[in-house]
């Protein structure tokens, strides 16, 4: 038996008090004179002497409960298992065990959890161990401890695999972390995946593990397999003249080791099956399939594309949707420019009428012809004339807009700030500050955008977002005015597009014109889709995207004081609320399907597929994935006293018998105390 | 009896009265400013002389025909007629050396036979001192003349602690002795054989005498206050015995209630008045025992 910290021995020493106590107090047993002496001769002797047994008796205790102290602060190591683990050269190991989808094919998992027990087993005591579940990031961890046993326990309770793609780097940093704790000199990594290609980090990442960790890979697998799935589908809405007619394109990926000539694609929509092709796929890994259908019926379809024929189904079905919308019908109240042949309204008609996906209906009409009450029967109001309209009208708008409807406001050469700032006070999400009028050479461009306005994603999801070419040489500058957001803002900082609401409507500010009066917008390729999905925001029938990939975080636009119910495909159900720093995000896409989502005034849902990688199981050689991380430096070896001292602790901790130690003082203070009451002096 | 007069009686406060005469007079006459009633009254007297009235005597003693004759108040003075032969026997074995106070046993048991010699002797009774252990030390003879009360004091001044306790020996030694009826005071802690001691009171009583027996003991003796373990050792016999006192207390404490009641039953039972001292107490309640013992027999 050794010692953590053999210094507090010296508290052994503390055994000397209660004894000269007992030896003290029995030289002064008193003698007392006492002339009635004798009528004592009757009291029982055996109580005195059985006192005497008690002073022993207590004596012993108190050395005991003072060598038991001093013993439990010194905290002992039983020897045995010391020498043993010194001699066996401690090690501090942290197993990853991959639990992505691919881990669902065949008994990979079960292969994988037995590879790990294997490791646990051939630990020693005294070993250090922790392990990680992971996939695309961490999931499940048990921090180093020396109990094998509750790692076992760990390991026996993990969950089946995901849906999620694989990702070794984040898990292997989290190792290495683990590892900058770890006790011993001898630390290694064991990695238990099915070593996907996709799984290994870019070779230009450059990161590697700390100088003393070692990898060790442990490949799971079989040498044959065979997968199908679909790895994409795309939609595309033919022009109005095939009416409700949509095409479907749908690739179809093998990526097993033995041959596969046709497979069978099935098309589903809204649970019905309704088209079914065949795919000779023949030497090739890929082929697409086109299927036509004909959807008429306005609302959100669920639609899948499903391959038949292999051994692993997880993959094989691609969920998406398809939303077939009414015609938005938008109202412009705009006048005729009086140097030009043209409205006020034209450009903003041109750029409705080219959407083919969700149908415009632009009507335009003159301020002064303006009836209040055909207000209700449009979607959206696009007012240009904002110094025009008549008080009536003007509350004519007002309850348009708090009832629902959608309004931009485009505040032109004509308004002026005073009037415009107290008769557009309720709607507005910008107050007018001044006009500018700016050279040619002076004129602004929009560099500045909210990325995470519902406008600015749906326009990012078709590209990349470039309004560098758009020169602005008149604008209002404006005071967006509390509970508004800044869409898009100009080089000098002032606000472009600002967002708002008024009641249950939306409201858009633009602080130019939407003609060419005041820049070239109207001209530029960003002009189109703006004006679409501004005006598709208003109209609150935003095309948001509705594929996402498992483990995406899927973005909700909610207005403040609402709530968007989501319920997942198992049925899962939760409830997501606005939140001042910009979208809410959705983050438990880790079920493939359909998820719907529910709020006040909009229902919709999206899909969620697996990462297409991930069926791709095509392994690494587990030699580079070594050569790649492993470190070439090596760290200097802590001094062999430091390393006892680790090994030391180690086993103590997993010993504590110092816990049992004041456990059994505790027990024999009791009985100090209780034999104490009753011994007299 | 006040408070003050309480005090006066306090063995301890008594004890510190170095002249033995003194502090005899200081403890009877503190007792009788006491009482509410005399004493003396009923006891037959002679006349002796008169003296002038003063207010506050009792006027059943105004002599009238005087009055009568001269108009002056005069009191009658009488004079005790009776002379009662007094023995006092105090014990000064070993034993009553023991005081768990300032107050040894047998300090009190001086104080209460000097105050008891002292009262004896005022009350012109002849009054004689034998102090003994285990034999008899001093033996003065009972006598009522000039000189006697100061060399029963002396004796008892002298008195020094002796050896064990034999209470036979001396009370034989008086019953052979005496050729009169008396009284005989016994001053003892009665720490001998019980039988043998009753046997020579039984003796004297037979002869007629009157007994009275004032047993002393300390208040250690009586209530065992003590908390640690000890050997406890007999002061006589130097027997010691181990005992845990919170162990022993209850058995002791029977022991020593049934031996004080059974000198308290066989004194009862053989005419002879007992009573009981603690050395921590007044010396009061002896003085009365004795006073009413006197009363009722002469």
């Amino acid at each position: 038996m050794s010692f953590l910290s053999p210094w507090y021995l010296l508290g052994l020493l503390g055994i000397g008090i209660p004894l000269a106590i007992h030896l003290i107090r029995r030289q002064q047993a008193e003698r007392v004179v006492l002339p009635t002496a004798r009528f004592l001769q009757r009291a029982p002797k055996k109580l005195f002497y059985f006192q005497k047994l008690q002073q022993l008796l207590l004596l012993a205790l108190r050395i005991a409960i003072i060598a038991l102290l001093a013993f439990a602060f010194a905290r002992p190591i039983f020897s045995g298992a010391l020498s043993t683990l010194i001699e066996a050269s401690p090690q501090s190991t942290v197993i990853l065990l991959d639990t992505s989808m691919s881990m669902r094919y065949g008994d990979r998992f079960e292969q994988g959890k037995a590879a790990v027990m294997s490791e646990l087993e051939s630990l020693r005591q005294g070993d250090e161990a922790a392990i990680v579940t992971f996939a695309d990031r961490p999931e499940q961890v048990q921090l180093l401890t020396t109990d094998l046993e509750a790692l076992k326990t760990f390991v026996n309770t993990s969950p089946a695999p995901g849906y999620r793609s694989t990702h070794f780097l984040s898990a292997l940093h989290l190792a290495d972390q683990i590892l900058q704790s770890a006790h011993y000199q001898e630390k290694s990594i064991v990695l238990v995946s099915d070593y996907q290609r996709s799984a290994m980090p870019a070779q230009s990442s450059g990161w590697k593990l700390s100088p003393d960790t070692r990898l060790r890979t442990i490949k799971i697998g079989e040498a044959q397999t065979e997968n199908l799935t679909i790895t994409e589908v795309s939609t595309l809405k033919l022009s109005d003249q095939n009416q409700g007619t949509h095409r479907i394109f749908g690739r179809v990926k093998y990526s097993g080791t033995e041959a596969i000539s046709k497979v069978e694609v099935v098309l589903s929509i809204d649970g019905a099956e309704a088209v079914t092709r065949s795919v000779d796929l023949g030497n090739r890994s890929e082929a697409v399939v086109e299927i036509p259908i004909v959807l008429d019926q306005v609302g959100l379809h669920r639609c899948t594309l499903r391959v038949v024929g292999d051994r692993f189904e997880a993959d094989n079905t691609f969920y998406f949707t398809i939303r077939v919308e009414p015609p938005v019908r938008v109202l412009c109240i705009a006048g005729r420019l009086s140097s030009s042949e043209v409205d006020k309204a034209y450009w903003l008609r041109s750029a409705l009428d080219q959407h083919t996906a969700v149908p415009f209906q632009v009507d335009v009409v003159a301020p002064q012809k303006l009836v209040p009450e055909v207000l209700p029967s449009y979607a959206v109001v696009v007012l240009m004339e904002v110094a025009a309209l008549t008080e009536a009208q003007r509350n004519g708008l007002q309850s348009f807009v708090k009832g629902g409807g959608g309004l931009l406001l485009v505040p032109d050469n004509r308004a002026e700030a005073v009037s415009f700032n107290r008769d557009y006070a309720e709607l507005t999400p910008a107050l007018l500050q001044r006009k500018h009028l700016l050279s040619e050479n002076a004129a602004l461009s929009i560099t500045q955008a909210q990325r995470f306005h519902s406008i600015i994603r749906s326009l990012q999801n078709d590209g990349p977002i470039d309004f560098s070419t758009a020169r602005f040489h008149g604008y209002w500058s404006s005071e967006p005015v509390a509970g508004s957001e800044v869409v898009l803002g100009f080089e000098n900082g002032d606000a472009a597009l600002v967002a708002g609401y008024a009641g249950n409507g939306r409201v858009l500010y633009f602080a130019s014109s939407l003609d060419p009066e005041w820049n070239n917008f109207p001209r530029q390729v960003m002009y189109l889709p703006l004006i679409h999905e501004a005006i598709r925001h208003l109209a609150g029938s935003h095309i948001p995207k509705t594929v996402y990939q498992v483990g995406e975080f899927v973005p909700f636009f909610i207005a403040p004081g609402g709530a968007t119910r989501i319920i997942s495909p198992q049925g899962e159900d939760s409830l997501l609320r606005h939140t001042a720093a910009g979208p809410t995000f959705y983050q438990s896409t880790d079920q493939l399907g359909f998820y719907e989502a529910r709020s006040a005034k909009w229902s919709g849902g999206f899909a969620v597929n697996a990462v297409a990688q991930e069926s791709d199981f095509s392994a690494v050689a587990v030699d580079d994935i070594e050569a790649q991380l492993s470190s070439s430096e090596t760290s200097q070896a802590a001094p062999a006293e430091e390393q006892m001292s680790t090994v030391k602790v180690q086993l103590e901790k997993s010993q504590q018998s110092w816990w049992w130690l004041l456990l059994v003082v505790l027990v024999l203070g009791m009985c100090e105390l209780f034999l104490a009451n009753r011994t007299y002096r | 009896m006040t408070q003050a007069e309480h005090t006066i009686l306090d063995p301890a406060v008594l004890a510190s009265i170095k002249d033995l005469e003194l502090r005899a007079k200081v403890a009877v006459e503190g007792f009788l400013a006491g009482l509410h009633k005399s004493p003396h009254r009923g006891f037959s007297s002679e006349f002796s002389d008169y003296r002038n009235y003063y207010p506050g005597d009792d006027i059943r003693y105004v002599d009238w025909k005087v009055y009568a004759r001269s108009g002056n108040f005069y009191i009658k003075q009488f004079e005790d007629e009776t002379n009662v032969c007094c023995y006092i026997l105090m014990d000064c074995s070993a034993s009553m050396g023991y005081g768990s106070n300032s107050v040894t046993k047998l300090e009190f048991a001086r104080t209460l036979a000097s105050a008891l010699a002292y009262f004896i002797s005022g009350q012109q009774d002849a009054v004689g001192l034998i102090t003994f252990d285990h034999k008899i030390q001093q033996h003065l003879p009972s006598r009522y003349r000039q000189g006697h009360l100061m060399r029963i004091l002396r004796a008892l001044n002298e008195t020094v602690i002796g050896a064990a306790t034999d209470i036979l020996q001396p009370v034989e030694n008086l019953v052979h002795s005496l050729n009169r009826k008396g009284l005989v005071i016994l001053i003892s802690d009665l720490l001998d054989d019980n039988e043998n001691t009753m046997k020579g009171l039984h003796q004297l009583r037979a002869k007629g005498n009157d007994v009275i027996v004032f047993h002393v003991l300390d208040d250690a003796e009586l209530t065992f206050p003590f908390q640690r373990i000890a050997d406890f050792e007999d002061s006589e016999t130097h027997e010691i015995q181990k005992a845990v006192p919170q162990r022993v207390r209850e058995t002791y404490l029977q022991e020593i209630e049934r031996f004080c009641d059974y000198y308290k039953d066989k004194c009862r039972s053989g005419g002879i008045d007992y009573c009981l001292l603690n050395t921590s107490e007044p010396l009061d309640s002896a003085l009365a025992s004795y006073l009413s013992k006197r009363a009722r027999s002469f």
